[in-house]
């Protein structure tokens, strides 16, 4: 036999329980009544020895109590002796599953220097103990954690450990636990499991250690790396907004628990546009907007750079890549002439898309609005040349002549056109020359004295009311509707919004590529005061962007804003199928391909900063952001014996060869005999306790 | 025996005024004692009362029967030259017993009222007071403001210091040169059982003595749990004691101290009475009154 061993060392720890029961034993005996008392003459020979028997009875039961809470703990530690014959092979093999932690939180620097190289160093020390017959596996402990190493021998993992750098990412190290787990499956009876962790054991990886579970036979050693207060400050955030009333800002947040002062500098597509310095107090967040002006169509990157003496410089840059789109362009026809812009029918339509003006120079609009009159509309389309993408007709007494014939071309070229009705119209010229493009007949004008109607149903999934869809966005049910057109609705048109009677209020009907859209209403405030709501300027918006979608102009709203976290997996869309492609940052390129649905898988291993997807021809098909993920920034760590305690601990499945299940073999475990003891003990101790002394 | 004590004497010890607490105790209890013929007859008329079976046919008034054709008996205030002498122990072993009446108090009402009777029944009443030292407080006179002196006495004594039953004690039943009533009210807690030696002092005076042995409930139960450090209210000395375990020996010593002390009293042939202190004072009153009445005979 050889000699005992612990299935669960750290368990004995449990020993210091034992001055609970001295604890409770010194308190009872200071706790007596004083009384004052008339003779004590009938006392004491009978008290005496009372005193005795119950000093003795009081000794006993005190060492009774600390044998069971030492039982208790030992027993818990699991205690067993190996069969092995004295004289044998008393050494078991080793099967050690290290867990190093490569997340972006190891690139800081401490007070001994670099975080990953003493996590590196701690590793191979543990290693180079190890023997020629031990096994060790090597898991990388990212966001999920990777394999890099099987169960080999440990100068194999040394060599493997030559090259590793830290990484950018995130760690899991519940899933890292997890791996381990599953490697150590399968031990014989000459094998001991154990668990080496190095790590900075950062909070944020620690978040999924208590669903994992361990098993028990599986000694857990930690190898905490890194200071237990890590002074840091990280650029958390940097959002470039493109288009009218966007907002731009730079987040800087400190993790440190005392002031840092640095300079931060944001620049934009490597032009500075923010050069301040900054002073962050104590667990601070401070946002600092940007001012892009007049960004030019297309991809664009900004860097946002904080210099500051903190532990970790990774998070000091965030990177950011954004699509501006160009404005879109719209041609309202305004059929006064000769009044004050007030007076204008189409003065809401046009200042809801563009309160600063028509025509060009208005940075950053999202349209472009220009205005004429109806015997400029067939030479306004016919100069458009395709760039113009909407068009926007108030309610004609009559429409221009030839006109029909150009805006139904626009249209199926995939033009958005925009139909208002009003006072005047001719229901049955309307009805005659735009009979290919209008989504309903329009009849006779239906009159309503107030209180009007209202807008009840509308279509949520329609991009028109995309606006609608959070509580900020209005409440269409507020403009009051007094005319209106009966209407009989055309086939494959579509009813995107009623009256509170179900007449249609808003119709679409695809047309070639384009759209029209018909609004039964007055363009001006005479039909309706639909207008004087806040509702009106987004639904404007919505509108314009779904008509003017067809029209082949910039469609890249989904790509606006481009950012992934390093470290991790990341699929982008919109390719062509089985596509080949290249990211490049400047330095490096890596190759990737769009597989069949048109997406791009990037690879983890993808380092912070600016990237660009281009094509086999060198075009630059979009850009990235890749930035260290925000978690790695908070360096609050926990303590060894806190994350040992987080761990739940499993038995080990039945497996074959393993140490549970094989029968009488490998070692005699002693914990049962200890808990009956325990369990004799505690019967003692009730009867000596709940014995009367006479 | 129909007599009950109406009023408790816990209650009554929180009166200051102890006169006020005898008279009405000794009140009380002689309503009680309906037409009893413990009242003495003496020369001097006092009242009348309706005539009951055993009532000398000489005391009818028939001037009264001859009016209204009804018996009554004159009673008279009873002259008589019968001396009591109240022992009181005042030491610190007295002075025990949780609530309004502790040992000490007791014993003071008890003395009190004991006073009272025998004043208002003319006899000459006396009281010493004992611990460490012994001391006549009232000499015994017939005299009807005695009482007074008594209760003041009585009033301003406290318990402490030790038992102590010696030649100053001693002395002062030396002086009972007249046979007489001695009452000893008193726990009787002394060093080797030298309490004895004042009983059989007494009797040696030919003293009609009647010992009453006042006693707490608690030190009689002994009703305290776990560990409970006991300090001798005389010497200070103190000692731990498991009370359970303790309780069984403990009451074993105390009544067999008790039957000592008993039977020294009937040897003695002193009247021995225990009194626990939520007892009512009936049976110390009538005690009294049957020593006296045998004193008379």
């Amino acid at each position: 036999m050889g000699p005992f061993s612990f299935t669960n060392p750290a368990f004995l720890g449990g020993l210091a329980a034992l001055s609970v029961p001295i604890l409770i034993h010194l308190l009872l005996k200071r706790r007596r009544l004083k009384v004052r008392f008339s003779t004590l003459r009938f006392f004491e020979a009978a008290d005496q020895r009372a005193r005795q028997r119950r000093r003795l009875r009081q000794w006993l039961l005190l060492a009774l109590r600390l044998l069971a809470v030492a039982l208790l703990v030992v027993a818990f530690a699991r205690p067993f002796r190996s069969d092995s014959a004295p004289g044998g092979p008393a050494r078991r093999e080793r099967r050690v599953a290290l867990i190093l932690d490569r997340s972006a939180s190891l690139n800081a620097r401490d007070s001994g220097g670099p975080r990953f190289e003493r996590a590196l160093a701690e590793a191979r020390g543990r290693l180079g103990k190890l023997e020629v017959n031990d096994r060790a596996a090597l898991i990388e402990a990212g966001s999920p954690a990777r394999v890099l190493a099987p169960l080999s021998p440990p100068a194999a993992i040394l060599q493997r450990l030559v090259k590793l750098e830290p990484g950018f990412g995130a760690a899991d190290l519940g899933d890292a636990l997890r791996q381990a787990d599953g490697l150590l499956a399968g031990a014989t009876r000459d094998e001991t499991n154990e668990v080496w962790l190095v790590s900075d054991l950062q909070r944020n990886s620690c978040v999924s250690v208590p669903v994992q579970s361990l098993r028990r036979d599986a000694g857990l050693r930690i190898y905490a790396v890194g200071d237990a207060a890590a002074p840091n400050v990280a650029v958390t955030e940097l959002h470039c907004g493109t288009g009218l009333g966007a907002v731009s800002r730079v987040t800087l947040t400190s993790f440190a628990e005392a002031l840092i002062a640095g300079r931060l500098r944001v620049r934009l597509d490597g032009q500075v546009i923010l050069d301040q310095p900054v002073s962050l107090g104590p667990g601070s967040v401070t946002n600092l907007p940007l001012s892009l002006t007049n960004v030019a169509p297309g991809w664009h990157g900004a860097e946002a750079r904080l210099e500051a003496e903190d532990s970790l410089v990774l998070d000091n840059t965030r990177y950011a890549a954004f699509y501006a789109t160009a404005p879109k362009r719209v041609l309202v026809l305004e059929p006064r002439k000769n009044v004050r812009p007030f007076q204008e029918e189409t003065l809401f339509l046009a200042k809801a898309l563009n309160p600063a003006g028509t025509g060009e120079g208005v940075a950053n609009a999202a349209f472009v609005v220009d205005k004429c009159g109806p015997e400029d509309l067939a030479s306004r389309l016919r100069a458009a040349g395709g760039r113009l993408s909407v068009v926007m007709l108030p309610g004609l007494r009559q429409l221009p002549p030839g006109s029909s014939l150009l805006l139904g071309e626009f249209v199926r070229h995939g033009g958005g056109l925009l139909l208002f009705v009003g006072e005047g119209l001719s229901a049955l010229e309307y009805d005659r020359e735009l009979a290919d493009l209008l989504p309903a007949r329009l009849g006779a004008v239906d009159r309503e004295t107030r209180p009007g109607w209202r807008l009840q149903e509308f279509d949520p999934g329609s991009p028109i009311f995309a606006a609608f869809q959070t509580p900020e966005g209005g409440n269409l049910a507020l403009p009051e509707f007094t005319r209106r057109f009966l209407l009989v609705e055309e086939p494959g048109s579509a009813v995107l919004a009623r009256f509170t009677d179900a007449v249609p209020a808003v119709l679409a009907r695809q047309v070639g590529h384009g759209k029209v859209l018909l609004v039964n209403t007055s363009a001006d405030t005479t039909w309706s005061d639909w207008p004087k709501h806040r509702s009106f300027v987004p639904w404007m918006h919505g509108l314009t962007d779904f008509l003017s979608s067809g029209t082949g102009a910039e469609a890249k709203g989904n790509l606006a804003q481009a950012g992934v976290d390093a470290g991790e997996e990341t699929e982008l869309e919109g390719f062509a199928p089985g596509r080949a492609l290249k990211l490049r940052d400047g330095t490096a390129e890596v190759p990737a391909r769009a597989d069949a649905a048109g997406q791009c898988l990037l690879p983890a291993t993808l380092r912070p900063g600016l990237w660009s997807v281009v094509d086999e021809g060198g075009r630059e098909l979009r850009r990235l952001a890749v930035n260290p993920p925000v978690v790695e920034s908070d360096l609050a760590a926990m303590s060894a014996q806190e994350f040992e305690e987080s761990v739940r601990r499993r038995e080990a499945e039945a497996e074959a060869g393993g140490l549970v299940s094989r029968p009488g073999g490998g070692r005699k475990d002693y914990s049962g005999l200890l808990l009956a003891s325990l369990l004799g003990l505690l019967v003692a101790e009730l009867a000596l306790a709940n014995r009367t002394l006479s | 025996m129909a007599a009950t004590l109406q009023l408790n004497p816990r209650v009554l010890a929180t009166v200051e005024d102890l006169s006020l607490v005898a008279q009405t105790i000794v009140e009380g209890f002689l309503d009680g004692l309906h037409r009893s013929p413990f009242l003495g007859y003496s020369t001097e008329f006092s009242t009348y009362r309706p005539y009951t079976q055993g009532d000398n046919p000489r005391h009818i008034d028939w001037k009264v029967w001859g009016r209204s054709d009804k018996l009554y008996v004159k009673q008279f205030e009873e002259y008589t030259n019968l001396r009591g002498e109240i022992f009181l122990d005042t030491s610190a072993s007295m002075d025990f017993g949780t609530g309004e009446a502790n040992k000490f108090d007791y014993g003071r009402v008890l003395a009190a009222a004991l006073a009272y009777l025998m004043v208002r029944q003319n006899d000459a009443a006396g009281l010493v007071l004992f611990n460490e030292k012994s001391v006549r407080a009232v000499p015994a006179r017939a005299h009807r403001h005695n009482a007074d002196d008594i209760f003041q006495a009585l009033s301003k004594a406290t318990a402490g210091g030790a038992t102590a039953i010696d030649s100053s004690l001693l002395g002062q039943v030396q002086e009972l040169d007249r046979r007489g009533l001695a009452i000893v009210i008193s726990d009787f807690f002394a060093p080797e059982e030298t309490a004895f030696d004042l009983l059989r002092a007494l009797q040696i005076q030919r003293q009609e003595t009647v010992a009453f042995q006042i006693l707490a409930p608690e030190e009689i139960e002994l009703g305290y749990a776990g560990e409970v450090l006991f300090e001798d209210a005389e010497s200070g000395l103190q000692l731990p004691v498991m009370a359970e375990a303790a309780r069984t020996d403990y009451r074993d010593r105390l009544e067999s101290f008790c039957g000592r002390l008993r039977q020294e009293c009937v040897r003695l042939e002193v009247d021995y009475q225990r009194l626990r202190t939520d007892q009512p004072l009936d049976y110390a009153l009538v005690s009294y009154l049957e020593h006296r009445a045998a004193l008379a005979a």
